[in-house]
């Protein structure tokens, strides 16, 4: 069930910034025991010496606001592709690879390939009469206790940053990496409350580090905070079938900083934004499926109405996600 | 996989109290379908009694277990009416509190050792009042919250062409 996430990028355009990304969150569940949300990390490590593959499609379609076919952003999509190992019952690891996707309305600067991939670690720990690490095997009483993790991910700048567009401009938001590391520090818990409702929350920050661009251009993406709330429930099980299905509510609130650019910040970026975000999870042996979407219920945006594209000016994000243990 | 669960059902259930179970316990009277060894410990006294079938009284009894071998079943009861002894039987599955259940509030978490011909036996698989709730670790443990009522613990194993069963058993 468990628990990492990762985040991909903000993103900035000819004096728009389109501040949005993609994150990647392990859920990492069985047959029975906690349930795992959709974008909210869970406090479960991965079981010792087990893998696990984890892909995660998220689908971010953009309001528009002029009638034309022009520049306004229209689709983002991030895969991630994940695999995480249990070094111990109370440590995990996981690399992601995340891949973007980025479609404007004319078509005309659209980017597509793999984005700086993510070295994430796990610490798992819970509250039993004490604190005390994730045990190797826990009975269902146990799943039931206050579970925590404390979790990073950094980022390693490897995919291109500095793509051009036609004219030969760049343009850092359309960049498939960072040209420097993100470093990502999350705190997570989880409480069943008996043995169909979990609730599940998490606090974490994202730094971002300014970089330097071919044509001599300074630019630092705004830091982030991220809270969320899931309850996730399940509907039903089939001991014999192995088979279970969960239902999922998310509250996900994201405070974006300023981004800066030649060390000043700038207007019409940063703000923040709560999303809800509604959706299932099916679990059958080892392999869970989440599908859900993501809807911005309130926002307070700089400037808004230079956003165009960015996180909370989005019509939906359609979530998938796919995991198997082995 | 399935003989196991029945199995495990069979003697989870074999101590409940249904009729013509093999073993069932209420209120401090135990009856028996087979022929069993019963020790009753009152302090540091032992009782050996061997029966064939039939009622048994313990409420006399701090503790009582009762072992044998029904069919190719390698059978250990343990009951608990007032505490609990280093009583073992090293030479099958045996399950042991690490801690005095009755003086655990309801709710509390008790931990057990699950052995094996003395040994800490993991990835035993566990019931909880017919209900598998989980596995040993490595070292035998497991943690259990105390319920109300019966508290039924069983666990199994399948090893040397035999089954060895042992099943724990204390009310609150």
């Amino acid at each position: 069930m468990n628990t990492v996430r990762v985040t991909a990028l903000a993103l900035l355009n000819t004096g728009m910034v389109f501040a949005h990304h993609g994150i990647a969150s392990l859920g990492y569940a069985s047959l029975h025991g906690p349930g795992a949300p959709l974008e909210t990390s869970t406090s479960f490590t991965l079981p010792q010496s087990s893998w696990l593959f984890y892909m995660k499609l998220d689908n971010a379609k953009f309001r528009t606001y002029t009638p034309q076919r022009d520049q306004e952003v229209d689709l983002y999509q991030f895969w991630f592709f994940g695999l995480g190992y249990g070094i111990r019952s109370w440590l995990s690891a996981y690399v992601f690879l995340p891949y973007s996707y980025k479609k404007d309305e004319n078509n005309q600067f659209n980017t597509a390939g793999f984005a700086d991939p993510l070295i994430s670690l796990v610490f798992g720990f819970k509250y039993d009469e004490g604190f005390r690490l994730i045990p190797a095997r826990e009975s269902l009483d146990e799943l039931q206790d206050w579970h925590f993790t404390l979790y990073t991910n950094v980022s390693v700048p490897v995919a291109e940053d500095d793509l051009r567009d036609s004219e030969g401009n760049i343009d850092p938001v359309k960049g498939l990496g960072y040209g420097k590391p993100t470093i990502n520090l999350g705190a997570t818990a989880t409480k069943m409350l008996g043995e169909r409702l979990t609730l599940i929350s998490n606090l974490s920050y994202l730094k971002f580090y300014e970089n330097s661009y071919g044509d001599g251009l300074r630019y630092k993406f705004g830091d982030e905070v991220r809270f969320d709330i899931a309850t996730t429930y399940t509907l039903a099980v089939r001991d014999r079938s192995k088979f279970r299905v969960d239902s999922l509510l998310e509250l996900n609130f994201l405070n974006i900083e300023r981004d800066e650019e030649n060390g000043k910040k700038l207007t019409g970026s940063g703000g923040k934004i709560l999303y809800t975000t509604l959706g299932f999870r099916f679990f059958y042996k080892d392999m869970s499926l989440g599908v859900g979407v993501k809807l911005p219920l309130w926002k307070k945006l700089n400037e808004e109405q230079e956003q165009q594209g960015s996180e909370g000016l989005e019509k939906y994000r359609a979530i998938i996600t796919l995991s198997f243990l082995f | 996989m399935a003989r196991l669960l029945v199995v495990l059902v069979l003697l989870a259930g074999s101590i409940s109290a249904h009729e013509g179970k093999l073993f069932t316990y209420t209120d401090g009277k135990v009856v028996v379908k087979a022929g069993l060894e019963v020790f009753c410990r009152k302090g540091n006294q032992v009782e050996i009694l061997k029966i064939t079938a039939g009622d048994i009284n313990i409420r006399e009894c701090d503790e009582a277990l009762f072992r044998g071998t029904v069919d190719h079943h390698v059978v250990l009861f343990r009951v608990i009416r007032k505490d609990i002894s280093g009583m073992r039987f090293k030479d099958r599955l045996e399950i042991l509190p690490q801690e005095n259940p009755l003086l655990k509030g309801i709710g509390k978490k008790v931990s057990y050792k699950v052995f094996f011909k003395g040994d800490p036996a993991g990835n035993i698989r566990i019931l909880l009042n017919g209900r598998v709730i989980g596995s040993t670790r490595d070292n035998g443990e497991i943690r259990l919250r105390i319920r109300k009522g019966l508290n039924e613990i069983t666990a199994f194993l399948e090893r040397e062409g035999k089954e060895y069963i042992s099943v724990l058993v204390f009310e609150r």
